[in-house]
């Protein structure tokens, strides 16, 4: 399968995978088709070429295409505290509610709460569009509860996707089961294929009314996995792979990983990386084990690209997030709070806005494919990193000091092409550690030339001039790949005429809260 | 000594069924995953106030049905699910 070219656009679907091949930079740019290596944004707003059932699949999911997660919002539901397997990534013993990181959840829930919860998320959020359950334990460690709360769900609100996650050791026992429960997105965890690097990741598992450890439990782990995802992909379920990146450990071997899963029909791969601090408790997190840079994982991501869609936009959200992705509305939807709620479940409601939303998308892709057309004659070498502060739709919509997360995008002149996230702690709080803050977020986009802001402070700006970052607040409240592009294009200009001189950046950060992009 | 086969785990091995050690949950290390619960052939297992107890008198430490008790098997924290030691044979000299 191909890569992911500007947002919500997937190629080709993942049977193809073999003739597509093609090396990334012929296919950069906001949209740019594949096959003939031309720009484009696409007039369906990012379907592409992929085939329709799948698009109609993937196009509300925010975490499967990249426009949607601009514009949709997916909730989980933390049903299954319950795992079958130890990752030495995970420490399930605490839960800690300033966390985000896989498996920390900060409430349990009955089938009937989380289905409560459900709707009153989905009457005051239209855009809720995707129920998954994915922990903070294994979906299918807790198949009773799972199940239910998916047969509750579909009953009362039928507009609402379903989806799971899973590390996929029960998986192939429950395949017609998630069949049947009209689950149309399964998301495994696959972390090697190599029983050998297995064993450095998993302790041990539980499987058959036993405990395996080391390199036997990771064979059982690894058959399960694959086994699993080739009886979804027989049955025509749409199933994402996540591989946690673990420098040293299994980093170069997610190549071979990305094939395996290739092969066996997986439509997406999430290489998400390792966030490890002795704080979290986890054994990597004692042994000091590192995550990667953003620039090791990039370089990863980019290495995947020509077989399969890569997944950038991965925020690893706590596992019962709420809102539109990295919009963590979470805490206004405690279950005292819902119980309380008066929910009527509104379906029109919902389509209206869903429409509105896709007037939106299109016209969006109008203009960007307007401006594309403008950098037609330019050639250049140059391809650059860009950081944008955004609340979503699309839009440079964000304070500088209110951003939470930054979007990165790649400019070349065959586009925007979207690489991913940046997340930072806020930096516009007033009072202590400001000054500090403000590093951080400088030191995790060093890698960028310039920033897109809606507003920025005078003492920033300052800042981040000096560490030859360019602050850019002309565009403020426009699109995003528009206004991207039409920088960039003055950014050739200045380089044509020598007023600046063009360099390379060096690696970025990611210290403990900006997960990479 | 059990006619049943003789369970591989070391605490079992030598005793009647009718005289098992019953496991314990540790509460404060207890995540109250639930992992334990749907596992134990008893039914010994539920939960009580955010963490997971086990009915002493229900645990027959897994034997004749599986050979490691399952509790100890699925539990993510180490030593959280541990024999009772707080019983009297225990608290006995010899
Ligand atoms: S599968 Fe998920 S919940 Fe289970 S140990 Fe691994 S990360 Fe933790
Ligand atoms: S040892 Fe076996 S019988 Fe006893 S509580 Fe644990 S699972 Fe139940
Ligand atoms: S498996 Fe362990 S941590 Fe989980 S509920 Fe049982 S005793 Fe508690």
């Amino acid at each position: 399968m191909n890569a992911v070219v500007g947002r919500g656009t997937y190629v080709k679907a993942a049977v193809n995978h073999g003739k597509m091949m093609q090396p990334t930079t012929d296919h950069k740019g906001c949209c740019a088709s594949a096959k003939t290596g031309q720009a484009s944004c696409g007039s369906k707003a990012g379907q592409g070429d992929l085939p329709t059932e799948i698009w109609e699949k993937v196009k509300d999911h925010p975490c499967y295409s990249e426009d949607a997660h601009h514009h949709y919002a997916r909730m989980h539901v933390a049903v299954a505290p319950a795992c079958n397997i130890q990752c030495n990534y995970c420490n399930r013993k605490y839960d800690c509610a300033n966390e985000s990181r896989p498996g920390v959840v900060s409430e349990k829930l009955t089938p009937e709460q989380a289905v409560r919860k459900v709707l009153a998320i989905a009457t005051t959020i239209p855009q809720m569009t995707v129920l998954g359950i994915a922990g903070p334990g294994d979906a299918l460690a807790n198949p009773a509860k799972t199940f239910e709360t998916f047969e509750l769900v579909s009953k009362a609100a039928p507009d609402i996707k379903l989806c799971l996650s899973t590390n996929g050791l029960a998986l192939p026992d429950y395949v017609d089961t998630i069949v049947r429960s009209k689950i149309d997105h399964v998301t495994i965890t696959i972390n090697m294929v190599d029983p050998e690097i297995g064993a450095k990741i998993y302790p041990w598992i539980f499987f058959n009314h036993k405990r395996y450890t080391g390199i036997e439990a990771a064979k059982i782990l690894t058959d399960r996995q694959l086994q699993g995802l080739e009886m979804l992909s027989e049955r025509g379920i749409l199933c994402k792979i996540n591989s946690v990146m673990i420098p040293n450990i299994n980093d170069d071997h997610l190549v071979e990983v990305n094939k395996a899963v290739t092969s066996r029909g997986a439509f997406l791969h999430n290489i998400m990386p390792l966030i490890s601090a002795p704080e979290h408790g986890t054994a990597f997190g004692r042994n000091g084990q590192r995550g990667p840079t953003a620039q090791e994982l990039k370089a990863l991501q980019d290495a995947c690209e020509g077989q399969i869609n890569m997944m950038r936009h991965c925020r690893q959200c706590r596992a019962d997030a709420v809102g539109l992705l990295g919009d963590d509305r979470g805490p206004e939807f405690t279950t005292d709070q819902v119980m309380k709620m008066d929910v009527q479940y509104d379906l029109e409601m919902r389509k209206a806005y869903q429409k509105r939303v896709e007037n939106e998308r299109v016209s969006k892709a109008e203009a960007c494919q307007k401006e594309l057309e403008k950098l037609s004659g330019e050639i250049s070498a140059i391809t650059l990193l860009v950081a944008v502060a955004t609340k979503g739709s699309g839009l440079i919509n964000e304070h500088f000091g209110h951003a939470k997360e930054f979007q990165m995008y790649e400019l070349s002149t065959s586009g925007a092409k979207f690489v991913g996230v940046r997340r930072v702690e806020v930096y516009c709080q007033g009072g202590y550690g400001e000054e500090d803050r403000l590093s951080t977020i400088v030191r995790g986009i060093r890698d960028c030339h310039a920033v897109f802001v809606a507003k920025i402070g005078g003492g920033p700006k300052s800042n981040l001039i000096k560490a030859g970052i360019e602050p850019v607040d002309q565009f403020a409240y426009e699109f995003i790949e528009k206004s991207a592009i039409a920088w960039f294009r003055s950014y050739l200009d200045k380089v044509r005429r020598g007023e600046v001189q063009h360099g390379e950046r060096g690696d970025a950060a990611v210290p403990l809260r900006i997960s990479a992009a | 000594m059990g006619s049943a086969a003789t369970p591989r785990f070391r605490f079992g091995s030598l005793r009647h069924k009718e005289e098992c050690v019953p496991f314990k949950i540790i509460a404060s290390q207890c995540t109250g995953c639930s992992a334990c619960e749907p596992l134990c052939p008893n039914v010994a297992i539920s939960e009580k106030e955010g963490s997971f107890v086990i009915e002493a008198t229900k645990c027959t430490e897994c034997v004749g049905h599986f050979d490691e008790p399952q509790c100890v098997a699925a539990c993510p924290v180490d030593n959280t699910c541990v024999v009772d030691t707080s019983l009297p044979r225990y608290q006995a000299p010899g």
